[in-house]
């Protein structure tokens, strides 16, 4: 195993890495200063483009561009120009929300919930963007919504509500999109100030989460038992894929400036970019939104 | 940048006190537990490993060939060709609880190694120094387990830590004599803020005191007045020790250890390897030879 910082980039909240087979690049975001990044698997050409509001998640799109879920609702990125387009807003009523993480299902659904920027109360919400681009709401009462992502059959959705200390996985309807019989998948070693942040499913089934504020990298069994830990080089590891030509390298996204005083602060590395190579694990190509 | 990596995925029950030798170019480390010398070049290569008949807590080598080690009941020479340990002396016969530990050798080439508690409980332990005619002077007392003694660049300060009291001391040390005086706290754990407990240590060439916080798995590097400067977290919680080396002394060579704390066995896969930390920007100074 070997740890690199790959992009010295000191994201202020680097999150979402998400590798793209077609492209053979890794894009990743700063949700606070509202950039999205790229770079090449060994974090070469980067490029980034700004976009006008805080942005929890990203997904390219088949025909191109990208679905992202900025502060205030569901839009589209124009990568040529740097334009954004409002699809919908879904939570209009509630300022002190911002949409956050989101993934895409195995059919090209697009999956991100919100949050209550204080961090405080069950005030968001997780919905679900068709290819249609019509909006369904497919669980509430959220605090802060992350690490959604899917079992690799797709049958099985994983979803964290950070503050509660549980992972969750549902039964998901792969026709519909619909998700039901929500159970506690893993109970999340709060013990040294963690919560369970982005997350993924390796080709193995196993789910990899990042605990952030803790500094260490979950893996999960699916019986969600821990399989392995690995600790990382700061505390604030917010998400983690994996990428690279063979799906091999892990990308782990940090954050340089914590979003509240009261949690911890990093050194030289915050908020970098990091690789972990030789972990003889895989993962999954991830799928584009298909609207 | 910052590059963490697997040198030697080696297991070990307890790996410690890596050692960068300037003459050689190469990195030696012990497995206490296992009674093991390792040794490779800076990349990991050319790996060899030498077995010691007691469990061993440190080594230095000898001016002239060969090692000085501090195993279970006392120091040894040791050599490298036959493999043979030969016993010099046993500072604090009688104590099955105790063994030899953590060992440096000051600038001037005299060897300072201390007991444990292998209960890790009681202050049964001492700290000895052994001069280059051989003889053995005690310089401290009362300690639960000795780890990370080492030197400021001038020599005038010996840093030293007794790990469960979660402390790193600094003394005056008399380059001429080898006497210490005007013990202090150097470094608190608790006032820190640090959980886990001081380990092995080392000097780099700003007169910094890297430590590694054993249980927590973050090297911390120590400014001149005890503040802490840095830290770097690390891929496995039981961090053991660290020493720069490579040909230009800017690699930490971390160790770790593989065995179970309380009956529960680390998490990692990586537990008990041998990291190498590139792109820390701080090199580290020759480690001395003993000059016995």
């Amino acid at each position: 195993m070997r740890i690199e910082v790959l992009v010295d980039v000191k994201t202020t909240l680097g999150e979402g890495p998400l590798w793209d087979v077609d492209e053979q690049r890794l894009y990743w975001i700063d949700s606070f200063d509202g950039r999205v990044f790229r770079c090449t698997e060994d974090g070469r050409e980067i490029r980034s483009w700004d976009v006008p509001q805080k942005i929890g998640s990203m997904a390219l799109r088949r025909d191109g561009g990208a679905v992202v879920s900025l502060a205030r609702g569901f839009h589209l990125l124009d990568f040529k120009t740097g334009d954004v387009e409002l699809i919908i807003d879904p939570e209009p009523d509630k300022a002190d929300n911002r949409l956050n993480d989101g993934k895409v299902d195995k059919r090209g659904r697009f999956v991100a919930g919100s949050m209550d920027t204080m961090e405080e109360g069950p005030n968001g919400a997780l919905y679900r963007l068709d290819p249609d681009f019509s909006l369904h709401t497919i669980d509430r009462d959220i605090i802060v919504s992350n690490g959604p992502c899917w079992s690799p059959t797709g049958d099985t959705f994983y979803f964290t509500d950070t503050w509660t200390g549980e992972i969750w996985a549902y039964d998901y309807d792969q026709d519909t999109g619909n998700v039901s019989n929500r159970r506690t998948f893993a109970t999340v070693d709060t013990s040294q100030g963690g919560a369970a942040d982005g997350s993924t499913v390796d080709a193995e089934g196993y789910l990899w989460s990042a605990l952030v504020y803790d500094g260490r990298l979950i893996r999960y069994a699916p019986d969600g038992s821990v399989e392995r830990e690995i600790r990382m080089p700061v505390k604030k590891v917010t998400s983690v894929m994996f990428g690279g030509p063979n799906l091999d390298i892990l990308y782990v996204t940090s954050m340089a400036k914590p979003p509240l005083p009261r949690f911890p602060g990093d050194g030289v590395m915050r908020g970098s970019l990091f690789a972990i190579y030789d972990l003889g694990i895989q993962g999954v190509p991830e799928p584009r939104f298909a609207g | 940048m910052l590059r963490i990596e697997v040198l030697i995925d080696g297991q070990a029950s307890l790996g410690e006190g890596p050692l960068w030798d300037v003459q050689e170019q190469r990195l030696y480390w012990l497995d206490s537990l296992g009674k093991k010398i390792h040794r490779c070049d800076a990349s990991g290569a050319e790996q060899q490993s030498w077995d010691v008949p007691e469990h061993i807590g440190s080594m230095a080598l000898r001016q002239d060939g060969g090692a000085i080690l501090s195993l279970r009941d006392g120091f040894y020479t040791f050599d490298f060709a036959t493999a043979a340990a030969e016993h010099i002396v046993d500072p604090d016969p009688g104590q099955p609880r105790i063994r030899m530990n953590d060992g440096k050798v000051d600038r001037q080439g005299r060897f300072l190694a201390g007991y444990m508690d292998y209960e890790e409980r009681e202050p049964l332990c001492s700290l000895f120094r052994l001069d280059t005619d051989h003889s053995v002077h005690t310089l401290e007392q009362d300690i639960i387990c000795s780890n990370g003694p080492c030197f400021s660049l001038d020599g005038g300060t010996l840093y030293f830590a007794d790990s469960f009291q979660r402390t790193i001391y600094a003394y005056d040390y008399d380059t001429r004599s080898g006497a210490i005086s005007n013990k202090r706290a150097f470094a608190n754990f608790d006032t820190l803020g640090l959980n886990g407990f001081p380990d092995g240590a080392t000097v780099d060439a700003d007169d910094h005191v890297w430590t590694v916080e054993v249980f927590r798995g973050r090297l911390v590097r120590l400014a001149p007045d005890g503040s802490i400067d840095r830290c770097v977290g690390l891929p496995v919680e039981n961090t053991t020790s660290i020493t720069f080396g490579g040909a230009d002394l800017d690699i930490a060579y971390v160790t770790s250890m593989a065995r179970p704390i309380n009956g529960v066995y680390p998490r990692e896969r990586e537990a008990g390897a041998v990291f190498a930390v590139h792109g820390l920007g701080v090199r580290g100074v020759p480690e001395p030879r003993f000059a016995g």
